[in-house]
């Protein structure tokens, strides 16, 4: 047994050093959004969980089975779709769900930002080199058609992954999450993705109030980036070392109640309904299909 | 009783009948070198509630990780609920733990599944579990807090659900590390009576490590005192807090009850009764106060 407790150390160090990355990322991203005021574009981890425990819309209703097995078809759909059509009419249909989902539509506005910064100002540099009819061109440059297409695609590609996610978070149970990612996933890497999820909230808000000292100190602001570079560096430092030390408390207080590397869940999972099997089975097929066809629809 | 004698040699000591936690001559010493205990015994018998006193750093915390044998001893001898604790034994969950920074004790989606854990932990269905959580929440006045999210609790609420958690786990000791330090009056009231219940109605023990002498004066039945990583006395309330010099060494104050009835005696004896409890103060005053009218 207590070589068992070792290695739950060892993963939740991992859990924890995951978190710690991220929190550091959101960290840098908060100092900088608050001071323009952008904290909104951060996802709340609190809120998403409210909604997934408390929310009572018919997508809540449906199986978290359905709900998880079509995460990997929307994602292979929006790997091999090119066509803008296409991912257009399936980002409808999934603002649609979260919508059905009784979830804030405005956050979802506010939480789309982010994303789409992050794949903008990697496509901008891509767009340059496509080949096709030139909109604008000067000298070397040349903004094609098909480059603005493909920028436009990325974008829709990403929107479309990032409110899935959000859908299939904020409407399904922990615990159901728990169940099942133990099931689907090998055993360290089930309990390593679980508890990095849950370590997210707990290091948050240790976080928060850090980035808050800090500011209330006069760090942290976006006109000096480059001078207090070493703030930034400051804050990913900490939110390290806060994780660790967070990961030996929590790790005691878990030990201490009894548990032993495997997060027990005796939850029953509602089986997909009839209608969810059939609609899994047509989203595959569909999906089969766009896969065969699609790329040049 | 002072332990002046540990000081020099510390020897094991026989195992008693009734005796729930045992400790002997128990040293740690952290990783960075830091020296928290040093020749600590220590004792806990069934039905009891025993306090840990001691000003910030003197080693509490440290002490009360041992008693689950969530931290295993070096150097000295644990023994718990008649199990030897080696390097090698798993951490005894029929002593529940309560910590001080209950901020990392609570970590569930919801407060119901948080205080589900310990149980769902010991092999309860979800059914069962759930009526354990609930039943716990009740108990100590925290079943509006159910279905919250722990992430938005203040912190006097998290104790609260840490504590809960603990108690669904029907654990045969209950350990508490500052139980009531961020609780507001009516709370950490409550807490101390349902501590104080637990012992008299279903006779678990309790540990509690706290500098609120107050509190150690309501509801001890024993005391130790401990400064610098070492027991430096152990014994009633009344010993303990009529000891001035056990005290000072502790960096401790006297309990108000205390403090009221030697003021208010100047340094000479009302009567042979010396009261602890703000209670006992009370009855005293009463029993003068009628001598005195009329
Ligand atoms: N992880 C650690 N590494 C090194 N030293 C530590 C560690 N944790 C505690 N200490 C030290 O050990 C000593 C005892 O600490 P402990 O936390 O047991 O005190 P305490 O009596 O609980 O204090 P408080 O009332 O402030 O909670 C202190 O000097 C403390 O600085
Ligand atoms: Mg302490």
């Amino acid at each position: 047994m207590s070589s068992d407790i070792s290695s739950l150390e060892d993963f939740m160090r991992v859990a924890l050093i995951i978190v710690a990355c991220v929190n550091a990322y959101r960290g840098c991203l908060g100092g900088l959004m608050t001071n323009i005021g952008f904290e909104k574009h951060l996802p709340d981890l609190g809120l998403i969980t409210h909604y997934s425990e408390f929310g009572k819309s018919p997508v809540h209703e449906i199986s978290p089975w359905t709900k998880i097995i079509l995460l990997p078809v929307v994602v292979f759909n929006i790997t091999v779709i090119i066509d803008l059509r296409l991912l257009l009419m399936i980002l409808f249909a999934v603002v649609c769900l979260y919508w059905a989902s009784e979830l804030p539509i405005v956050l979802l506005l506010y939480w789309w930002t982010l994303p789409v910064f992050f794949v903008a100002s990697i496509t901008f540099l891509l767009i340059w080199s496509v080949p096709g009819s030139d909109l604008v061109s000067y000298g070397p440059i040349h903004l094609t058609l098909e480059g603005v297409a493909l920028f436009v695609t990325l974008i829709v590609k990403t929107l479309i992954g990032v409110t899935y996610s959000l859908v299939l978070l904020m409407t399904t149970k922990y615990n159901y999450l728990t169940h099942i990612i133990s099931k689907i996933l090998p055993y360290p890497l089930s309990q390593i993705a679980l508890l990095t999820y849950r370590f997210l909230f707990l290091t948050l808000e240790g976080l928060k109030s850090m980035v808050i000292a800090m500011k209330s100190r006069g760090g942290l602001k976006l006109s000096g980036i480059r001078k207090h570079g070493k703030f930034y560096g400051s804050v990913f430092a900490l939110a390290f070392i806060r994780s660790f030390d967070k990961a030996d408390h929590v790790a005691k207080a878990m030990q201490s109640r009894g548990y032993q590397g495997k997060l027990a869940s005796s939850y029953y999972v509602p089986r997909p309904s009839a209608g969810g099997y059939a609609f899994i089975f047509v989203a595959v097929l569909l999906s089969i299909f766009s896969y065969s066809f699609g790329r040049y629809f | 009783m002072s332990n002046d004698k540990q000081l020099s040699a510390c020897e094991f000591r026989e195992l008693e009948e009734d005796e729930l936690i045992h400790v002997d001559c128990l040293e740690h010493v952290y990783p960075d070198g830091t020296s928290s205990l040093h020749n600590v015994c220590f004792s806990l018998f069934k039905g009891e509630i025993v306090v840990i006193c001691g000003a910030n750093g003197a080693g509490k915390s440290t002490l009360v990780e041992h008693l689950n044998g969530l931290v295993k001893p070096k150097v000295g001898r644990l023994v718990v609920l008649g199990q030897e604790v080696t390097q090698k034994t798993g951490v005894i969950t029929e002593v529940g733990l309560v910590f001080q920074d209950s901020d990392s004790q609570v970590f569930a989606p919801t407060v119901l599944d948080d205080v589900m854990f310990g149980p769902l932990n010991k092999g309860f269905t979800a059914d069962a579990a759930r009526l354990a959580a609930i039943c716990a929440l009740e108990r100590i006045g925290a079943a509006h807090l159910t279905n919250r999210i722990p992430y938005y609790l203040s912190r006097g609420e998290k104790r609260l659900v840490a504590i809960a958690g603990v108690l669904a786990m029907n654990p045969e000791v209950i350990v508490a590390d500052e139980p009531t330090s961020d609780l507001d009056p009516f709370h950490s009231r409550q807490i101390e009576s349902v501590l104080f219940e637990l012992k008299t109605d279903f006779r678990i023990s309790i540990v509690i490590a706290t500098h609120d002498m107050d509190l150690a004066a309501r509801i001890a039945d024993r005391i130790y005192v401990i400064a610098e990583g070492q027991v430096i006395a152990t014994g009633t309330p009344r010993d303990i807090f009529y000891n001035k010099s056990v005290l000072a060494r502790a960096n401790l104050n006297e309990p108000t009850a205390v403090r009221l009835y030697k003021r208010l005696c100047q340094g000479g004896s009302a009567s042979d009764f010396k009261p602890v409890k703000e209670h006992d103060l009370v009855k005293l005053l009463e029993g003068v106060i009628g001598k005195a009218e009329p």
